[in-house]
């Protein structure tokens, strides 16, 4: 379903990312795993359209390379930033509306998907009329990927759910990701905790100095002794 | 129409006009820099273009008043959406800095340029007309209230719509505007057209109104003061832009009005800076959002934020 060969993203003449390829196939959860700075985040905005790059980047057949970010949602990639970034002075319910900018729908069915996204994660529901700016972090994440599933994405994008959580909130959104995919959405994990990622993906991909270091299916990047040592503390 | 011109002291009368034109002006940039995020400190440039396009056109080309108002605020509209581009490059302090810029060689064009009558300006700028009476006086009056009623009412529909939802989006980050699948290069072009337009109606409606304009009329210190009128009021708030322009537009008239007697008359100008300035810093200190503002004017940078957000996070969450 995604397809990216030979990926380079730099940033003024230093190479954050270097000939990445890596494929996400239909109702996959691949996870992209590395520490700081590996590059995983320029991946990600890569394929956004948000920071320029060169190679191949294919999406259902379609070349997004040279799209403007606008128009890759459209084509049903969504993505959940690192570090939520909801849009603090807006509330609750306005920023999930904002979710479903890019699509044509009725009011009705825009109230009853936002009904949906309420009965995953009820907190929200309660704080409805709050801005999102004065929720806890991990409120803030719900939101931001509940913002996310109101475009109704085919292939979702999340940049480290887990970032600053508490061991006990980072559990909630993995079991809401798995509800996820068992809506049949593809997604695309990156995470620097490997340990939670590997849990839930099928495939994982381990990024080192911006360069793809290791790819394998999950179960067995559990079991690499390198993987262990160096991204899941044993 | 004439009883009515009797009956109000023709004075009070012109405050009122020009207290009107302020308000469009406000508008204008509130749309811009409250709603969308997009500081401008040449907010003064669109206002002069509207101002002379109307007065060129009537006077140089013999337009009709009512279709040179018309086609003032089409121009502003286009111009404005021209200075809007840098906004698509450069953000928050540099755009303050780009703006201010266009603004002062606006005022330069505006002096300088020959069909803009250089340094003298254009005068006998003619009133337009309705049913063969001439808009004067309380004529005029009700001319600016019924454009200032239509542009509230525009704007209200404007920002509680998906535009303006565009606009507030752009506003807390536009990174993920993007990313939610927001044309901002639009967005942002479209609200300095808009916020343009509003400031060349009221550019326009200043010109026939005065009936002589010259560049000194279109200054920096124009584009400061709006500024001020807007955030005191509160950026992103309609009733927030028609509080502060009207505060801060009649207190120096209320000086004039009630002539203290330890204030010379002729440094009002002065006493008018030093009394904005003041109620900037006491207005900033106490309400940062500014009246009845939902916004605050420095926003902070979202990334660095949104990263101490989460790890702080991290321990309230439950
Ligand atoms: N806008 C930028 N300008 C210059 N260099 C950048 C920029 N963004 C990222 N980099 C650099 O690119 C490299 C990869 O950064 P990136 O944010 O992709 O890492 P990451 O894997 O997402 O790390 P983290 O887990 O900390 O989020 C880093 O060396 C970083 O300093
Ligand atoms: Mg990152």
């Amino acid at each position: 379903m995604l397809r990216i060969e030979q990926l380079h993203v730099s940033y003024g003449g230093i190479q954050a990312v270097r000939n990445v390829s890596l494929e996400v196939s239909e109702g996959e959860v691949v996870t992209l795993i590395g520490s700081n700075g590996a590059g995983k985040t320029t991946t990600l905005n890569a394929i956004c359209g948000i920071t320029p790059s060169r190679g191949m980047i294919q999406y259902r057949g379609v070349e997004l390379q040279g799209k403007a970010t606008h128009n890759i949602v459209r084509e049903g990639i969504v993505m959940v930033p690192e570090g939520r970034r909801v849009f603090p002075k807006l509330t609750v319910a306005v920023n999930l509306l904002m979710g479903a900018y890019a699509r044509k729908i009725s009011k009705a069915s825009l109230r009853k998907e936002m009904e949906g996204i309420y009965q995953l994660f009820p907190r929200l529901a309660e704080r409805a009329n709050q801005m999102a700016g004065t929720m806890s972090g991990g409120e803030q994440q719900m939101l931001a990927i509940g913002r996310a599933l109101m475009a109704k994405p085919s292939l979702l994008i999340l940049d480290e759910p887990s970032m600053g959580l508490a061991p006990i909130v980072v559990k909630d959104i993995y079991e809401t990701i798995r509800r996820i995919k068992g809506q049949g959405i593809t997604i695309l994990l990156v995470e620097q905790n490997a340990l939670m990622a590997l849990s839930v993906a099928d495939r994982g991909y381990v990024l080192e100095n911006g360069e793809i270091r290791l790819h394998d299916t999950a179960r067995n990047l559990r079991e690499q002794d390198n993987v262990k040592k160096a991204y899941l503390g044993s | 129409m004439n009883l009515m011109d009797d009956m109000l002291n023709p004075y009070y009368v012109d405050i009122v006009v020009f207290l009107i034109i302020y308000l469009l002006l406000g508008l204008g940039l509130n749309l811009i820099t409250g709603y969308a995020g997009q500081v401008s400190l040449g907010h003064a440039a669109f206002y002069g273009i509207g101002a002379y396009s109307s007065a060129i056109l009537s006077v140089t080309y013999g337009m009709n008043p009512w279709a040179s108002m018309g086609s003032a605020v089409v121009i502003t509209f286009v111009i404005s959406a021209i200075l809007g581009l840098p906004s698509l490059r450069v953000r928050e302090d540099f755009l303050a800095i780009t703006t201010l810029g266009l603004g002062l060689i606006a005022q330069s064009v505006f002096k300088n340029a020959e069909i803009t009558g250089g340094a003298y300006g254009i005068d006998s700028i003619p009133v337009p007309s309705l049913f063969g009476l001439e808009l004067k006086n309380v004529g005029y009056l009700l001319l600016v209230v019924v454009v200032l009623l239509a542009g509230i009412f525009v704007m209200q529909k404007m920002t509680k719509s998906r535009i303006g939802r565009a606009w507030m989006t752009i506003r807390e980050d536009e990174m993920v505007a993007q990313a939610m699948g927001i044309n901002t290069t639009y967005y942002k072009v479209l609200v300095f057209a808009i916020g343009g337009a509003y400031a060349g109606a009221a550019g326009a409606l200043f010109a026939h109104k005065a009936s002589y304009i010259s560049a000194e009329s279109f200054g920096f210190t124009i584009s400061v003061t709006v500024l001020s009128m807007v955030v005191l009021g509160g950026l992103g708030s309609i009733r927030g832009t028609l509080f502060g322009v009207s505060v801060l537009y009649l207190l120096p008239e209320l000086f004039r009005l009630f002539k203290l007697d330890f204030m010379e008359m002729k440094n009002l100008d002065v006493y008018k800076m030093m009394v904005y300035g003041l109620l900037m810093v006491i207005v900033m200190r106490y309400r940062p959002k500014g009246l009845f503002g939902k916004t605050g004017f420095k926003k902070k940078k979202r990334y660095s934020a949104g990263k101490e957000a989460a790890i702080k996070g991290g321990d309230q969450v439950a």
